[in-house]
């Protein structure tokens, strides 16, 4: 499957697709790029706030695991955020233009749960990192 | 790392699991189970692992890691992931999610 065609695997569509583009995936990583635009769901006078980081985050998550089962015959399943243990940003704000790239590497992973060590470039500086903890399968997704 | 005795393997585990979720440090003993005394939950099973894949180097087998329930156990797969890394064995592929 070409990785361009990963971003439709995944549930998130309209407003709530936050991710751009796949740029790579290797070993247990997977890179991820978007740029901010005028109709971005989270801005807020011209701002967005760096924790949807936390977003960009679970969806590259779940960009990883949609390649993951492209590259078997286990289908696709959808999953949930759990949480984040940690958020650490540089900046105070992003802006409407700054093109972002997630680097989300899946740390561990048992049944369904997982945790992804995440960071967050802007032009290729680091300006954020994180962790974040989810679970997918069916039972996640139906509640 | 691979030179740590089980007596510091313990006091590791021990820091662990006190720091990540404010557990009296007394009361983690080698007996100790995880789920039931201690009252951690498969979420915070994760949070363990990925920590001590820093002690141990290596990416922790969850097929290994799912039969774990006690401190005990627990230092004796950081002992095992240590001496894995020592002999240079591969690391555990990680499955696919469940359905």
């Amino acid at each position: 499957m070409e990785l361009s065609e990963l971003i439709e695997r995944i549930p998130h569509r309209g407003p709530m697709r936050f991710i751009d583009e796949v740029v790579a995936v290797k070993g247990a990583t997977i890179r991820t790029r978007t740029t901010l635009r005028e109709d971005f769901l989270m801005l807020d006078g011209g701002k967005v706030s760096p924790m949807v980081a936390i977003e960009l985050f679970a969806q590259s998550a779940a960009l990883f695991m949609a390649h993951r089962s492209s590259a078997s015959d286990v289908p696709f399943v959808q999953g949930a955020l759990l949480g984040s243990r940690t958020l650490d940003a540089d900046v105070p704000f992003l802006a409407v233009g700054d093109t972002l790239e997630v680097e989300a590497e899946e740390v561990f992973g048992a049944g369904n749960l997982a945790q992804f060590k995440c960071r967050l470039f802007r032009e290729g500086t680091e300006i954020a990192r994180g962790a974040i903890n989810v679970a997918s399968g069916a039972n996640v997704v139906r509640g | 790392m691979a030179d740590l005795s089980n007596e510091q393997i313990h006091e590791k585990v021990v820091e662990i699991l006190s720091d990540s979720f404010e557990l009296d440090p007394a009361s983690i003993q080698p007996e100790s189970t995880l789920y039931e005394e201690l009252d951690l939950d498969s979420i915070d099973a994760v949070d363990i692992f990925v920590q001590l894949r820093d002690i141990t180097g290596r990416r922790p087998d969850p097929e290994k890691a799912k039969e774990i329930r006690t401190v005990a156990e627990l230092c004796a797969f950081v002992r095992a992931e240590l001496v894995a890394a020592e002999r240079g064995e591969p690391e555990p592929e990680t499955p696919l999610p469940a359905q």
